[in-house]
């Protein structure tokens, strides 16, 4: 005779050993959370090399050259890691957003909260006096900002591949004689006008890699040395430092500050 | 002092049967050291005679008085006003049964949670009234007591974004749960018994990182940290 | 209307509800409880200190044993305990502690090596021996000679209702909680149940079962001001004392603990003096050395309460805009501390008062606390006069505290009382057969449908809020710390005509559902007949004992009044009937506590001629047989070689 409403986990309680399906199940779950993280990490480590190269046109394209050669001669890195990350940027697109949630009301409900523990943060007065500080929240914004953003990276960050495969797939890369990642092509491009969507996509993927990266450290080493605290800082250093690199990679990129540290 | 506050309190009755959900204001004047405990019984007694609210302890130790305090889920008998700017608006939680203005049904959901995650020691041993208790060294046991401090407020469910989205997440509580039994060497659950529970999308899987569990928790509760050794446990039982 | 039936109806999930579910359940008896509020909610969780069992683990508890713990457990109670069941918890106590172990809670372990202490004030060195690391280990409290409470940090009865409530989760026994049990169904033999209101949607049921398990806690809130949750308004001993023949036991026995936090009334634990915490006055003077050179802070608690009450009415006291207050000084402690083994406390003092007991003293002040008093039970938990119907915990009055508790013996008494009385409910309902009778039932329920209402639609113009706060005012005024004759007779009269009044409430709303001022009314009658009781009892007890302190009749009268007040209400009188009854077989012979001070008034007849009265006279005020006779578990004389050995 119980009243209690337990329909609330129905077959919650199947557990039978590695052939059932509550094991295929966790075994799925966990496959998935691996995926999503693991090509997250990949993808972000990815982009700080990746910033940090393009900003060697401010050592002035000859440096820039030389590296994109580099990468291009005698093995074709550039090549490889292209198709590689064209692969782990699509996996990670699609085994991420299975947290995205799906129906527009979700959505804004989940908006609706963050946007209410923020205002309450903002409003939320503490006594001077007391030591047990509420912690400031902006966590659930964050991970908004990082749908948001990993939207944008989606959007411009495919059109960029598209055009880069473009580049050293055709006769300039491997077929031609030339490298296919020159200074010249580069700021060619950028000068343009696509200035405006690298720098969209570069502060895009910075703030989506750095929210990706915090998120990331607090939900496996939070009970190690490596605690929140710590994670938080990196947040900002990663933030603020590839958001000075990447802006500074576009100004030159795009012409004024070429070569201004060489 | 002499502030005069405004309470925008959200009303609600669900068994009259034609009640809107609406918010209704009332005035008090602010004591020094008023806190919402004596606030809303004061509102009760002088204004709203109808008004449901739950308290029990009134000191922050039975987690029955967990609201939205302009917004942020928290205790409201530990709150003072002078914390509060003049106007408090005060909700339910959300996610939990509404039973009536700012009455949710935490005990049932609490309940079920622990019914799912068989939230007991399970141990094959008799106990034997005439042995000395097995010995535990002291780190373990303040290590258990750690998570077992949770009130089942419910305020880190109320928190999350995620629990409101997907409803059959066992929420930060929940996950709380598992790492107190996972800690506890008398429970006998064995990896496997724990990978089936644990890693699903309901279970550690479905917290995505947005620590407002963590920043939430009324009792402090190392929550994040308990999440990344369940999460690094999960993996070493699945790599097993 | 809606009738549940069950084996077992228990009424509270406190500690001691749940107990005794878990032994029925595990008899395979169909087992119920009800709550008015989430089982975890219930106010045992909030119990901080500890629990008392003599395990003697930790070196400071070396010698201990169930004969000492009896010992100081008979001694705290002022004599006014029945000494055998105080034996049978004492010897219990050690086997409920393993038995929770075993259930999953973490109680805090011995650690071998070097340990900074604080004992009596100054800080020493004990070395705890690596043989008995990782056993369960303890603090000291009030009034023992050995340190003896098992804890977890300061949240002993959180973690152990949770572990309790984890096994009733485990066998399945369901809770309906935000249920009230209004009115027991009996008639005049037998107990069958009771009727509940539903505090969701106001639903009246009735409950039926072979047994009825009264564990609803304490009375503390008919005070007002009080350490007790607010649900604690004495709904279960009113259940007893509504049926006019149930009596309760010892109800002026009400304890006043010296640390309530001002101007909360939020207690801090006793393990903060266990632990070292001092207490000082307006010139930051530590006082208590000076009236209690042995035992200082640690005495027992009626007897801290009074010194500090004492010394404020010396002018000793600190003003504020709340009273007078002392000060708790804790900073020695250190922060680790106060941020690991007096968490909550330390958490208190931040949110509630804005002091951070690391830097700051700890305004306080005796507030009361615990009731001895409660519904009169035999040593198996039976009511008296009425078959079927039990009680334990802090609602009944078993009766191992008489007129003081110590600290850590009522946590500890739950559980105890839950195994055995548990074991009893269990044999009673396994020979008892099931009673459905639906008629007895709607004719009770007809009775609180009435009094709704009543209460609703009635003519009456009373305020049901400003009742209970006179209630409480008068209370706390009159019958706390210090009582005088002339105060007594001032409440009694007072509370008469409170008592009058109560029958013209009226509520403003008639919504329906929880409906929380209808809730309070069909409480008020109650509160205010067990305040007139509790009032009466304690003019009526012309000496001092215990928590019951009269100015006027200072000494302990063990000539007149080594007896334990019963009270019955009968239905429709005008008048509650006072008996007394000998409070059972005294093994130790009624002495010297070793503190508190004060005059004794001796015994004028034997010992042996007390004992031989007690079996007839306790069974003409309405005890039932209990299982085995009375002092069979009762081992004479066992403290003389406890105490012979020690000189
Ligand atoms: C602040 C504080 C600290 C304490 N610290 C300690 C300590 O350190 N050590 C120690 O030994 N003791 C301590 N005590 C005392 C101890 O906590 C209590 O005596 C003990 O918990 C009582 O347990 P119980 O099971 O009898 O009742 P409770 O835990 O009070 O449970 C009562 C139950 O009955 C239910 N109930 C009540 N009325 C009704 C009704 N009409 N219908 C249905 N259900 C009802 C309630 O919902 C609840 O579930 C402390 C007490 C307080 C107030
Ligand atoms: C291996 C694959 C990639 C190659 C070879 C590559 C190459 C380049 C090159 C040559 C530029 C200079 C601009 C240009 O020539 O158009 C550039 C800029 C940029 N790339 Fe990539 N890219 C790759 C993948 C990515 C990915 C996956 C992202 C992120 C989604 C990305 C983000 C950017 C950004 C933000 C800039 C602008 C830098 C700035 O202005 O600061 N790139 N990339
Ligand atoms: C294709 C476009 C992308 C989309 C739609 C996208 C979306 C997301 C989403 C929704 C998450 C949250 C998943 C979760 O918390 O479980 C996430 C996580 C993450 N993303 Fe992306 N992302 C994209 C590209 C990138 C790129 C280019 C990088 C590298 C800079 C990156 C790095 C990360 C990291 C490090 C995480 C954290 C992983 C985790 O929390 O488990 N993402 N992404
Ligand atoms: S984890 Fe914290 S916030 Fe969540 S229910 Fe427990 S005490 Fe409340
Ligand atoms: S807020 Fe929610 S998503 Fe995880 S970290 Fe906390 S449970
Ligand atoms: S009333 Fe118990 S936590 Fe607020």
């Amino acid at each position: 005779m119980t009243s209690l409403d337990t329909e609330l986990y129905p077959g919650a309680k199947s557990r039978h050993g590695k052939t059932s399906e509550a094991y295929r199940i966790a075994r799925k779950a966990i496959r998935d959370e691996w995926i999503s993280g693991l090509t997250g990490a990949i993808l972000a480590a990815f982009i700080w090399f990746h910033l940090l190269f393009e900003s060697s046109i401010l050592f002035g394209r000859t440096v820039y050259d030389k590296l994109a050669l580099l990468l291009e001669h005698p093995l074709p890195i550039a090549h490889f890691t292209l198709i590689v990350i064209s692969i782990v940027f699509f996996v990670h697109f699609i085994w991420a957003s299975r947290k995205i949630p799906g129906k527009l009301q979700e959505r804004k409900r989940m908006l609706e909260l963050g946007v209410s523990l923020k205002k309450a943060n903002k409003r939320w007065k503490q006594d001077p006096k007391s030591d047990i500080r509420l912690r400031k929240h902006f966590e659930t914004s964050l991970w908004i900002w990082q749908v948001r953003t990993g939207m944008i990276v989606l959007a411009a960050g495919a059109f960029h591949l598209i055009l880069i495969a473009w580049n050293i797939f055709t006769d300039m890369g491997i077929v031609g004689q030339k490298p296919g990642i020159s200074a010249e092509i580069a700021i060619a491009r950028v000068e343009s006008g696509l200035w405006l969507l690298y720098a969209i996509l570069m502060l895009a993927v910075v703030i989506h890699m750095a929210i990706g990266v915090y998120r990331l450290l607090v939900k496996w080493l939070a009970d190690t040395w490596f605690v929140r605290k710590y994670a938080r800082v990196l947040f900002y250093f990663l933030l603020w430092f590839f958001i000075i690199v990447g802006t500074a990679t576009t100004i030159g990129l795009a012409g004024p500050w070429e070569g201004v540290l060489s | 002092m002499g502030r005069t506050l405004t309470f925008k309190i959200f009303r609600y009755n669900p068994t009259l049967e034609n009640d809107q959900a609406h918010i209704e204001a009332y005035r008090l004047e602010e004591l020094p050291r008023l806190n919402l405990f004596s606030a809303l019984n004061m509102i009760r007694e002088q204004q709203a005679p109808d008004l449901m609210f739950d308290f029990v302890c009134r000191a922050g130790i039975c987690g029955s008085c967990a609201m939205m305090i302009n917004g942020r889920p928290t205790l409201a008998c530990r709150t003072l006003t002078s914390d509060l700017p003049d106007t408090i608006e005060l909700f339910p939680l959300p996610f939990f049964k509404l039973l009536g203005d700012l009455s949710v049904d935490t005990g049932v959901w609490f309940r079920a949670m622990g019914e799912h995650l068989e939230s007991w020691i399970h141990t094959q041993k008799e106990f034997n009234p005439e042995a000395q208790e097995e010995r535990m060294d002291n780190e373990t046991a303040i290590k258990i007591y750690d998570s077992e401090r949770c009130i089942e407020c419910g305020c880190c469910i109320a928190g999350c974004a995620t629990a409101q989205v997907y409803p059959d997440f066992i929420g930060a509580a929940g996950l709380n749960r598992i790492g107190r039994f996972l800690f506890d060497p008398r429970d006998e659950r064995g990896d496997q018994e724990w990978f089936e529970l644990v890693s699903t999308d309901e279970g550690i899987f479905g917290c995505i990182g947005m620590m407002a569990c963590d920043d939430v928790c009324p009792k402090d509760l190392p929550l994040l940290e308990v999440f990344s050794y369940i999460r690094r446990k999960v993996t070493a039982m699945a790599v097993k | 209307m809606r009738v549940i039936t069950s084996d077992v109806l228990i009424i509270g999930a406190g500690l001691a509800g749940e107990r005794t579910a878990i032994a029925c359940a595990k008899e395979g008896l169909d087992t119920m409880i009800l709550s008015l509020v989430p089982s975890r909610r219930s106010h045992s969780s909030a119990a901080q200190g500890g629990m008392q069992a003599s395990l003697g683990n930790s070196v400071m508890g070396k010698g201990d044993n169930p004969t000492v713990h009896w010992l100081d457990t008979v001694k705290g109670s002022d004599w006014g305990c029945d000494q055998e069941v105080a034996r049978i918890f004492a010897d219990n106590a050690p086997i409920a502690m393993r038995e929770m172990a075993h259930f999953g809670v973490p109680w805090n372990r011995v650690k071998g090596g070097k340990q900074q202490v604080f004992i009596k004030g100054k800080k020493a060195t004990i070395e705890e021996d690596h043989a008995t690391e990782g056993l369960i280990t303890a603090r000291a409290f009030g009034g023992t000679a050995k340190w003896r409470t098992c804890y977890t940090a300061d949240g002993t009865g959180h973690t152990v209702l949770y572990t309790m409530d984890n096994m009733v989760l485990q066998l399945g026994i369901p809770v309906h909680d935000r249920m009230e049990a209004l009115r027991l169904i009996h008639h005049d033999s037998r107990c069958i149940g009771a009727v509940v209101r539903s505090l969701r949607d106001g639903e009246l049921r009735a409950y039926i079962a072979k047994a009825t398990v009264i564990a609803t806690g304490g009375y503390g809130r008919i005070y007002g001001e009080s350490t007790n949750a607010v649900i604690n308004e004495g709904s279960g001993s009113w259940l007893a004392l509504q049926t006019g023949i149930v009596p309760l036991g010892n109800m002026e026995a009400v304890q006043v603990h010296p640390t309530g936090i001002v101007p909360t009334d939020i207690l801090v634990t006793e393990g903060c003096r266990g632990d070292g915490g001092l207490l000082l006055d307006v010139d930051e003077y530590r006082f208590m050395p000076d009236y209690e050179p042995e035992k200082m802070e640690l005495a027992s608690r009626d007897v801290v309460s009074r010194r500090m009450k004492e010394h404020i009415l010396k002018g000793k006291g600190v003003q504020s805009d709340y009273g007078e207050h002392l000060w708790l000084d804790l900073r020695h402690l250190g922060e680790r501390h106060l941020t690991t083994k007096l968490r909550e406390v330390y958490d208190i003092c931040m949110y509630f008062i804005g002091v951070n007991p690391i830097t700051e003293l700890v305004p306080v002040r005796p507030t009361q606390h615990y009731s001895m008093g409660g519904i009169r039970v035999n040593k198996d938990g039976q009511a008296y006069n009425l078959k079927g119907l039990f009680a334990l915990g802090e609602a009944a009055c078993w009766d191992m505290h008489g007129f003081n508790r110590l600290g850590g013996n009522s946590l500890a008494e739950t559980v105890v009382a839950g195994m055995i009385v548990g074991k009893q409910v269990a044999k009673y309902s396994k020979k008892a057969e099931l009673n459905i009778e639906v008629t007895l039932a709607e004719e009770t329920a007809h009775i609180e449908r009435q009094k709704i209402d009543k209460l609703v639609n009635g003519t009456g113009k009373e305020n049901v809020y400003q009742l209970r706060d006179e209630i409480g005012r008068l209370l706390t005024k009159y019958v706390h710390i210090f009582r005088t004759g002339e105060g007594l007779q001032t409440a009694t009269a007072e509370l008469k005509k409170i008592v009058a009044r109560t029958g013209d409430v009226k509520v403003r709303t008639s919504a329906p559902g929880m409906n929380p001022e209808l809730s309070i009314a069909l409480r008020i009658e109650g509160m205010a007949k067990q305040a007139y009781v509790i009032a009466k009892g304690a003019l009526d007890r012309t000496e001092s004992r215990g928590a019951h302190f009269r100015e006027d009749y200072p000494a302990r009268n063990d000539a007149n009044w080594l007896n334990r007040t019963l009270v019955r209400w009968p239905v429709a009188a005008e008048e509650p009937q006072f008996e007394y009854e000998p409070v059972g077989l005294l093994d130790l012979p009624p002495g010297d506590r070793g503190y508190g001070g004060g005059q004794m008034i001796a015994m004028e007849i034997s010992i042996a001629d007390y004992n031989r009265k007690v079996d007839s006279e306790q069974s003409v005020k309405g005890r039932l047989e209990p299982s085995e006779p009375t002092g069979a578990k009762l081992p004479k004389e066992a403290w003389r070689a406890e105490l012979e050995g020690k000189e």
